[in-house]
């Protein structure tokens, strides 16, 4: 531009030479005048880069090339295992390719870098055209010195060390040089004979024209970019600096097809589809292939998209909420209307009398079935693989769904001291730990509570009891609601909401249960059940014994805990625990007997 | 060749080539003669679009910069206050006829200044500049006003961070030696209406009595001129048939130290007395070229010359000044009537045509949208198809709503000079520019 208006001014007729038709004049023209490249104020220096991953160009890949001629490679000890290949390796000399030791390269400086330039331009062309061409391409040379303005900074550590620095070392010494003349020494490893030793005169390259801030022209196209990461893309897959995606999303429910059912909370009403957890970021989207993920990083990366792949579909990747994939529109689960009790004092009635038994009874309930699955070393039979795995994938399912229940049962006597505490009409708190006689089965409809084994018609009774919207989670709802008003405190709330969506949790997977056992329907016995009796309180002594531990430790736990006395409380729990314990391995003994604890007698 | 235009763009040849001025958004390119003779041929043609794709191919868009959005409810910025609607002299071509606006002789009171002030100073935010400008009839019939209203607004104006900027426009008959005083101590710029040397200004302004005026005023100037630096002292020359002497008037005025002289043509007076017609306003767009060649010659030479319709034009070329309104009438400025009424402009005083609402109610929201409307250039033909629109805004909408546009082809001629004189400018005194942004 400044040559055109110089033009102008001398009144030359205009435009034709250069391919420049149009010259803007006033101010709204400048603005609006497009020019090609960058603004002559941004200089490679000042991007916003660093050398991992950098965001727009990797550094390193400009001082590549600080000496015009040569061509290194910084190798750290990330590129090798060999300490003898670190440092600067120079690449290839280049003095015929590159553009800064052409004649014509004079020509764009300004006159005090030309004057500088000229001379040592001249010599090094010579030199690195002449015999070094031939002598650096033979064998691996690398940077040995740098020298500037007096000052030589060796590439090795010192003496006695004198092992080769890491090549990102000798990248920052190389950064640390200013523009003007440069003295560097190149020495070749892994010679035999004497070292062969090479010293160059030159000049710290000018990165940028000094007049058209246009980048050397000796960088060829994509080399300053060549070992940057994909921002947005590969760093689904790569980032390592903590930095763009790293708080991706990881494993994930699928997405919810329109139009199916859905548990309330939102999770699939299928089981298996609602306790399968994917890969986020899985290659093959197909929701038939939508496989559970695997428990480590080495074994799902082979089933992650890989890079290409995710340079051309990264927008398949879901947006996720609630922990599951979002595909198109997201609606937000409804919350469900319930009718607040009348009264404090209902309410609290309500958790004492009802609630508290019920999570008890079910808790009892659950641990009672999962002694009367088969052991996993049971005999096998040939006309049913997979039977001793299946027994104990319910076993399992059955004592997670237990402890769950131990844990409302405490949520439910937290809830009960909390409100005694702050409304003194309703206390005094007393620890709720016993078993209800029976067990509500919808409106006005219920069932004697019953240790019984894991009988077909029980799974349903228990999945019967666990489904949303049923009785126990409708009574919740109704706390729920009356501890959303203002008086109440608000984590009051959260802990029966908590309730709530665990109850969801145990209806999957005691459908999920039923979907295993499904091999072996109308089979007479059931193969999976050991022909369990109740036992005696005589016999069961030592499982009895552990049991009333275990209600001792819980209700001084409780108590301490509701009076605020945290250590014992937490002594006690403790206490309650290592009971819980023993109570396993005693119900275990006697299930071998094929008896079951008699926790409450029978009806 | 020497122009050709289609709406989008016009084309003018100057001393060193071609240029063209991409209307949407005032842009002035310089092009090359095969691009120019290209576009000639196309132009020739009559193929207005052929002559866009040939430009954007070269990377010129013909829009980018008009939206086509008005104004929504712009803050008040600047007001006029006519604090007497009365005057001294007996002007022939008075638009507020002798003051007073077609009505009775009014002053304004202290209510209606302080409510207007205070309306103005609170819809600027701290930092911000607002603009008052004491006009009449003659201002200083009602000089206990202004010296009150003034020192309100400082005072104010202070408490809020806002910055007050004051302007009077006076026949400069009652101006003394205490008012230069007061006008520098806060920075007034003064205009004084002065329409050429003493036989043009006296036939034009007049006494009441019919005696000249123009000795008067020249005896009052002095202490105005004595303020120096702290007063901007510019004279505006009312243009009529009878005083198209441009370039005597201007070097006479600039002699007497005026700090700017600018023309402004009559183009509606009540009556009809002194408009100018067809052949008059030939002879002044040839005046106005000749000062406007002595300005070119002048800064080319480095030496001042406040011809300030050249001065302006100058500076809004060079900023690429582009709109669809001729002036902030009715947007963020707006005329007080003596009784407190809100008008588009101090032209349009007690004219219903330009009513919006008054000082104690604020601005009519919806009279001020149905006018931003309506008065948009894009609105008006035959303004739209129009290469100058949006330098010219569509010409005063005082003079245009009650006589219409006579004076388009000075107006397209004028710009088309002065694009010509940006362009000389620029080239051969581009100091000029450095400070202009």
């Amino acid at each position: 531009l400044p040559l055109a208006i110089n033009r102008f001014r001398r009144g030359e007729e205009w435009g034709v030479t250069d391919g420049t038709k149009i010259f803007p004049r006033n101010l709204t023209a400048r603005a609006a005048h497009v020019v090609a490249g960058n603004p002559d104020i941004s200089r490679p220096e000042d991007s916003v880069g660093n050398c991992f991953p950098g965001l727009d160009m990797d550094v390193r890949n400009l001082d590549r090339r600080f000496f015009p001629g040569l061509v290194f490679e910084f190798i750290s000890d990330g590129d090798t295992p060999e300490p003898d290949r670190l440092g600067a390796l120079l690449l290839y000399p280049d003095g015929r390719g590159d553009t800064d030791l052409q004649p014509e390269y004079l020509d764009q400086l300004e006159p005090a870098d030309r004057a500088l330039i000229a001379p040592l331009r001249a010599e090094l062309f010579k030199r690195l055209i002449g015999d070094l061409q031939g002598q650096l391409a033979d064998g691996t040379w690398y940077l040995d010195w740098i020298e500037q303005g007096g000052k030589r900074i060796s590439t090795r550590a010192p003496k006695p060390d004198n092992s080769p620095l890491d090549g990102i070392v000798v990248w920052r010494l190389v950064r640390g040089l200013t523009p003007g003349e440069v003295s560097i020494g190149l020495s070749r490893r892994g010679a035999p004979g004497r070292a062969q030793r090479v010293e160059l005169k030159g000049w710290r390259r000018l990165f940028t024209g000094p007049r058209t801030g246009v980048l050397s022209r000796a960088y060829q196209p994509g080399e300053l970019m060549m070992s940057m990461c994909s921002p947005w893309q590969h760093d689904f897959r790569d980032c390592a600096c903590h930095y763009w995606a790293s708080n991706r999303p990881d494993v994930v429910h699928g997405e919810i097809e329109i139009g199916e059912p859905t548990l309330p909370g939102g999770l699939p009403a299928d089981p298996v589809r609602a306790l399968t957890r994917l890969d986020w970021m899985r290659a093959d989207r197909s929701r038939a292939a939508a496989a559970a993920v695997l428990n480590t990083l080495d074994a799902i990366r082979p089933f992650q998209m890989d890079h290409f792949q995710i340079n051309r579909t990264w927008q398949d990747l879901n947006i996720v909420l609630n922990n599951t994939e979002i595909g198109s529109l997201y609606l937000p689960p409804t919350s469900e209307i319930a009718e607040p009790y009348g009264s404090p004092a209902e309410l609290y009635g309500v958790i004492r009398d009802t609630l508290a038994p019920l999570e008890m009874t079910l808790a009892l309930e659950y641990i009672y079935a999962s002694f009367s699955m088969i052991p996993r070393d049971a005999p096998a039979d040939p006309r049913w693989p997979g039977l001793g795995e299946h027994a104990e994938f319910v076993r399992q399912y059955l004592l997670l769904t237990a402890v769950n229940e131990m844990q409302h049962l405490r949520w439910a006597n937290e809830l009960l001291w909390v409100l005694a505490r702050t409304n003194s009409s309703l206390g005094p708190y007393a620890p709720v730990l016993r078993v209800a006689p029976s067990i509500p089965m919808g409106p006005g409809q219920s069932r004697p509570s019953a240790l019984r084994a894991l009988e077909p018609e029980v799974l349903e009774s228990f999945i019967a009891v666990e489904e949303p919207s049923g009785t126990i989670d409708g009574a919740y709802a109704r706390v729920v609601a009356t501890l959303s008003r203002p008086e109440y405190p608000p984590h009051l709330r959260d802990l029966a909401g908590r309730i709530i969506s665990e109850g969801t949790e145990h209806f999957t997977r005691f459908r999920e249960i039923r979907a295993v056992l499904k091999v072996y329907k109308d089979v007479v016995p059931a193969p999976y059940l050991r022909p369990l009796l109740l036992g005696s309180p005589g016999q069961a002594a030592a499982a009895l014994g552990a049991y009333q531990a275990i209600v001792n430790g819980l209700s001084s736990a409780y108590a301490a805990m509701a009076v605020g006395d945290l250590a014992k409380g937490g002594a006690a729990l403790v206490d309650a625990r290592q009971a819980m314990t023993t109570l396993l391995a005693a119900g275990e003994t006697l299930a071998g007997q094929n008896l079951g604890i008699p926790f409450w007698p029978p009806a | 060749m020497t122009s050709s235009s289609v709406p989008a763009l016009h084309r003018f040849d100057t001393l060193i080539g071609p240029h063209v001025l991409m209307v949407d958004g005032s842009r002035i390119y310089a092009i090359d003669r095969g691009l120019d003779r290209d576009m000639h041929d196309l132009l020739a043609g009559a193929k207005p679009d052929a002559v866009l794709d040939l430009l954007s191919r070269h990377g010129l868009s013909a829009e980018g910069f008009m939206t086509g959005d008005l104004p929504q409810d712009p803050p008040m910025r600047s007001l006029s206050l006519a604090v007497a609607q009365a005057c001294n002299l007996g002007c022939t071509y008075c638009y507020a006829e002798q003051g007073s606006f077609g009505g009775k002789a009014a002053s304004m009171g202290w209510d209606v200044a302080r409510d207007a002030l205070t309306r103005l100073i609170d819809s600027a935010a701290s930092g911000e500049q607002v603009k008052i400008a004491f006009l009449g009839g003659e201002p200083l019939a009602n000089r206990a006003l202004i010296r009150q209203a003034t020192e309100f607004a400082v005072a104010f104006a202070g408490e809020r961070g806002v910055h007050p900027a004051f302007a009077i426009t006076t026949n400069g008959t009652l101006v003394s030696p205490e008012d230069a005083v007061f006008f520098a101590r806060h920075r007034f710029a003064v205009t004084v209406s002065m329409d050429g040397n003493e036989e043009a200004h006296d036939r034009q302004r007049p006494f009441r009595n019919g005696r000249g005026s123009y000795r008067r005023i020249l005896a009052n100037l002095a202490p105005l001129f004595e303020q120096g630096e702290a007063l901007q002292v510019s004279a505006r020359v009312t243009v009529t048939p009878r005083n198209l002497a441009l370039r005597e008037t201007l070097d006479h005025l600039i002699g007497l130290g005026f700090h700017s002289v600018g023309f402004s043509p009559v183009l509606k007076s009540p009556g009809g007395t002194d408009e100018m017609q067809m052949p008059d306003l030939d002879v002044l767009l040839g005046q106005m070229v000749e000062c406007g060649e002595a300005f070119t010659a002048k800064m080319i030479a480095g030496e001042t010359y406040p011809f300030s319709n050249m001065q302006t034009a100058m500076r809004e070329l060079h900023r690429g000044t582009h709109r669809p309104y001729p002036c902030g009438a009715g947007a963020g400025y707006f005329g007080v009537s003596a009784t407190g009424g809100l008008f588009a402009c101090h032209r349009f005083v007690e004219d219903p045509k330009g009513a919006m609402g008054n000082v104690r109610d604020g601005i009519d929201r919806d009279a001020q949208r149905r006018w931003l409307e309506s008065r948009s250039v894009d609105q008006q033909e035959p303004c739209r198809q129009c290469w100058a629109r949006y330098l010219c805004g569509g010409g005063c909408h005082h003079e245009v709503i009650h006589r219409g546009r006579p004076a388009c082809d000075y107006i397209r001629g004028w710009l088309h000079y002065c694009l010509q004189a940006y362009v000389a400018l620029g080239e051969r005194a581009p100091g000029l520019f450095a400070a202009m942004r």
